[in-house]
C-alpha cells in the first residue's frame, strides 16, 4: 500500500522493488531527523515542485542520489554494531582523500559526511532547518555560527550519528571545524576521536602556490599524515592505488560537472536554473558512502537532458535575459534563484564549486599525495587572495554572465580582505559584482520578503544594461 | 492606547522608516520618532535591529529599487522594435528618471545621496547602485569611436545630481526646462 513515504520514493524514480527493499528504511531515516508524515507530502506536494524541476530526470535521480545518503548515515549506528569502522568527513575538502579511504575499507567501514548530506537535504527538499534549531545552546545561529557545525553538535547532542571511530577535520579550509569537533569532544561522555590537518596561510600575496614545490610537499605531507593517522584509528591502511583510483573516480565526475557548467551557463536561452546546477555542484566538495555511481548516473542524464534542452532552443528565459553567477548558490535557501527567475534573472554556475583551464593543467608530479595536494593549490578559494583573485577573474572569462553575486556566507569569510579581493577580481575581469547578505543554511534571519526589495534591485540594474548593451553590435 | 511588545516583522520598521524620510526628511528618522510611530518601545526597537544606521541602509536601497525601476521602465519605453538604444538616448532617459525621481522623493534623494559621509558608499550591498550612469552605460570603448566614456559619466553623474539638489533646497530656481537644457547640451558635447 502506498504511503507517503513511498509516494515519495516514486517521485524520484525508485524502482518498486528498491521501494519494498528501502521503503522502511527511508521512513526511519526521515522520522529520525526530524520528519513526520506532514513534511513529506509537503515537500512532495509544494515544497520540491516549486523549487525543483522535477521535470528532469537528471534532476529526480540526484535527490534520489542524497536521500540514499540519507539512508546510509541513519543506518551508522547499526553498522557500527556490526563492527564496522566509522569515519566522517567534513566540507570543504577533497573528497578523493576520503574515497581513498573508503576504497581502501570496502564494506568494512563507513566514510561520509553526515553533516553535510542532511543539511543539504533538509533545507532544500523540506525547508526545514529542524536540526540547526532544535538546541541553540551550542553554536546558537544568533552568533552566526556555520550550518554545518550547528548541524553536527545537534547531531552528535541528539545521538542521531553515533561518535566515529574518527572525524577527519579539514582544516585547510575551514577554522571553525576543527574548534567544533574540539566543543564537541568537551561535551560528549564518549570519546569523541579526530584528526586536524592544516597548513598556515602564510603565502606571499599573489603567488602560485601551486608552482611552489616545498608548499606542494608540506600539504601532501599533512594528507598523506592523516592517513597515517587513520590507520593508527581504524587498522585502515590506504595505498597508493587507492588514492590513484579516487583521485581518477573524481577526475572523471569533475569534467563531466565542469562541462554541464559550461553548457548552462553559456547557452541562450539558459536550460536549466541556478539550484539545479548547485544541487550537482556539491559533489566537488562531497564524499559519499553510497559511492558515486547513482550521482554518476544522474549527471550523465542532466547532461544528456541539457543538450537536448539547447537543441530545442528551450530556456527557463527569453534568450537575452541577464544572468548572474555567484559565489555559492545558496540551494538550502532555494527561493533565492527563484525569486531571481521571478525578476527575470537567472542563476548560473557557483563559482566556489567550478574550473578553469588551470584545473585541467596535467600535474607536475606522479605521487598521488603530491597530485592531491597540486589539485587543492589550484583551487581559487584555498590560496592566497592575490592568487585567489587572480584566478577567479581568469574563471569568470569562461562563462558568459552579466554580473556575480556574492553573499550568503554572513557566518563566515565575509571580512575586509575579501571585499577587497572582490574589487580586484571585479576590476580584472570587468564584471559588476553584487553582494547580498544572507545565510547558506537557512533563512531565519534573512527571511524572502527582507530580501525580495535587493534581489529586484538587482534585476532592474541588469535588465536596464542589457537594453543598453544590444548597442554595443 | 498601550505600546505594542511585538513588530510582525522587519519589513514593518523599514516600511514606517520611509514613511517617516518621505514625510518629514532625514532629520526626523531617530529611534525615538520610529518607535513612537509603530507604538512600541525604543527597547522593543532593538530587539529587531541594531541601530539608526541599519534602517537607514534599508531606506536608502529601497530608493535604490525605485530609482532602477524608474530608469528601467523609462528605458523601455524608448526602445525601438530592434531594441536599439543610442548611449546619448540613454543618457537623456535615465538623467529623466533621476530628476523625476528626486524631485518627487527629495528627502529620500538627500538621504541617499547627500549625507551620512559617504558611509553607505562603502557598504558591499549598497555600493554597486551608486554611479547611475557609469554603472549602465560604461564602455571602455564606446560605439562612436570616443574611447572610454567612464569619466564623461561620472561628470554627468556629478552635474545632475548637483542640479537635482540645487532645486529640492530651493537654492535657486531651477527649472525642469533648465535641467533638460544644461543635460542636453553636457550629453551632445560629450557623446
Amino acid at each position: 500500500m502506498d504511503t507517503v513515504y513511498t509516494s515519495f520514493l516514486k517521485m524520484l524514480d525508485f524502482s518498486d522493488d528498491e521501494i519494498t527493499e528501502i521503503g522502511d528504511d527511508w521512513k526511519i531515516a526521515a522520522n529520525a531527523i526530524g520528519l513526520v508524515d506532514k513534511d513529506i507530502e509537503f515537500a512532495q506536494n509544494v515544497w520540491i515542485p516549486q523549487y525543483w524541476d522535477i521535470s528532469m530526470k537528471g534532476v529526480r535521480l540526484c535527490i534520489a542520489a542524497y536521500i540514499r545518503e540519507l539512508i546510509d548515515i541513519l543506518k551508522i549506528s547499526e553498522f557500527k554494531k556490526q563492527g564496522k569502522k566509522i569515519i566522517y568527513g567534513i566540507s570543504p575538502s577533497q573528497p578523493a582523500c576520503y574515497r581513498a579511504i573508503k576504497l581502501a575499507g570496502g564494506d568494512d567501514i563507513y566514510v561520509g559526511y553526515p553533516d553535510f548530506v542532511i543539511a543539504n537535504i533538509l533545507g532544500p527538499f523540506f525547508n526545514k532547518q529542524s536540526l540547526f534549531s532544535s538546541d541553540d545552546t551550542y553554536l546558537s545561529d544568533k552568533c552566526r555560527h556555520c550550518g554545518l557545525n550547528r548541524t553536527r553538535i545537534n547531531m552528535s547532542l541528539n545521538t542521531i550519528i553515533p561518535n566515529p571511530d574518527v572525524i577527519w577535520s579539514w582544516g585547510f579550509f575551514c577554522d571553525e571545524g576543527r574548534k567544533t569537533e574540539e566543543l564537541i569532544e568537551c561535551m560528549s561522555d564518549n570519546q569523541w576521536n579526530y584528526i586536524t590537518s592544516v597548513m598556515p596561510h602564510d603565502a606571499a600575496f599573489g603567488e602560485q602556490e601551486d608552482k611552489n614545490t616545498e608548499r606542494v610537499k608540506y600539504l601532501a605531507e599533512e594528507i598523506r599524515h592523516g592517513h597515517r593517522s587513520i590507520e593508527e584509528h581504524t587498522g585502515i591502511s590506504v595505498t597508493a592505488k587507492h588514492m590513484f583510483d579516487a583521485l581518477k573516480e573524481y577526475s572523471e565526475c569533475i569534467r563531466k560537472l565542469d562541462e554541464l557548467n559550461k553548457l548552462v551557463t553559456n547557452s541562450r536561452p539558459q536550460p536549466i536554473g541556478g539550484n539545479e546546477l548547485g544541487l550537482f555542484g556539491n559533489i566537488v566538495g562531497l564524499t559519499l558512502n553510497t559511492g558515486l555511481d547513482y550521482f554518476n548516473e544522474a549527471l550523465d542524464t542532466i547532461l544528456d537532458e541539457v543538450k537536448q534542452k539547447i537543441e530545442n532552443n528551450e530556456g527557463i528565459l527569453p534568450y537575452d535575459s541577464p544572468k548572474l553567477g555567484c559565489h555559492f548558490t545558496p540551494i538550502c535557501v532555494p527561493w533565492v534563484d527563484r525569486t531571481f527567475l521571478q525578476y527575470g534573472v537567472s542563476l548560473t554556475f557557483s563559482s566556489h564549486v567550478s574550473f578553469s583551464k588551470i584545473n585541467f593543467l596535467p600535474f607536475d608530479y606522479l605521487d598521488p599525495y603530491m597530485i592531491s595536494a597540486q589539485i587543492w593549490l589550484r583551487n581559487a578559494n584555498s590560496v592566497n587572495l592575490g592568487s585567489h583573485a587572480e584566478r577567479m577573474s581568469e574563471m569568470l572569462k569562461e562563462y558568459d554572465i552579466d554580473g556575480m553575486l556574492y553573499g550568503f556566507f554572513s557566518f563566515d569569510r565575509w571580512l575586509g580582505t575579501s571585499r577587497m579581493t572582490l574589487e580586484m577580481i571585479e576590476e580584472k575581469s570587468g564584471i559588476q559584482h553584487f553582494y547580498l547578505e544572507g545565510d547558506y543554511w537557512d533563512d531565519r534571519n534573512y527571511k524572502q520578503e527582507d530580501r525580495a526589495g535587493r534581489i529586484e534591485t538587482i534585476a532592474y540594474f541588469l535588465k536596464s544594461k542589457k537594453l543598453l548593451s544590444r548597442n554595443d553590435g | 492606547m498601550a505600546r505594542r511588545k511585538v513588530i510582525s516583522n522587519k519589513k514593518e520598521i523599514f516600511d514606517a522608516a520611509f514613511t517617516i524620510v518621505d514625510t518629514d526628511g532625514v532629520n526626523a528618522l531617530s529611534i525615538r520618532h520610529l518607535s513612537g510611530y509603530l507604538n512600541v518601545s525604543s527597547m522593543t526597537l532593538y530587539n529587531y535591529i541594531e541601530n539608526i544606521d541599519e534602517v537607514k541602509k534599508e531606506v536608502i536601497l529601497e530608493g535604490f529599487r525605485r530609482l532602477y525601476r524608474n530608469g528601467y521602465e523609462a528605458l523601455l519605453s524608448i526602445r525601438k522594435y530592434d531594441g536599439w538604444i543610442r548611449i546619448d538616448e540613454g543618457c537623456r532617459v535615465l538623467a529623466g528618471a533621476l530628476y523625476h525621481f528626486g524631485v518627487a522623493q527629495p528627502h529620500l534623494f538627500e538621504l541617499m545621496f547627500c549625507t551620512n559621509d559617504g558611509k553607505f558608499r562603502k557598504d558591499p550591498e549598497v555600493a554597486p547602485f551608486y554611479g547611475f550612469f557609469h554603472n549602465l552605460l560604461h564602455r571602455k570603448s564606446a560605439p562612436n569611436g570616443n574611447g572610454d566614456n567612464g569619466r564623461a559619466l561620472n561628470m554627468l553623474g556629478h552635474i545632475t545630481n548637483y542640479m537635482i539638489i540645487e532645486r529640492i533646497r530651493g537654492v535657486n530656481n531651477t527649472t525642469e526646462e533648465d535641467y533638460f537644457e544644461h543635460v542636453n547640451e553636457y550629453i551632445s558635447k560629450m557623446f
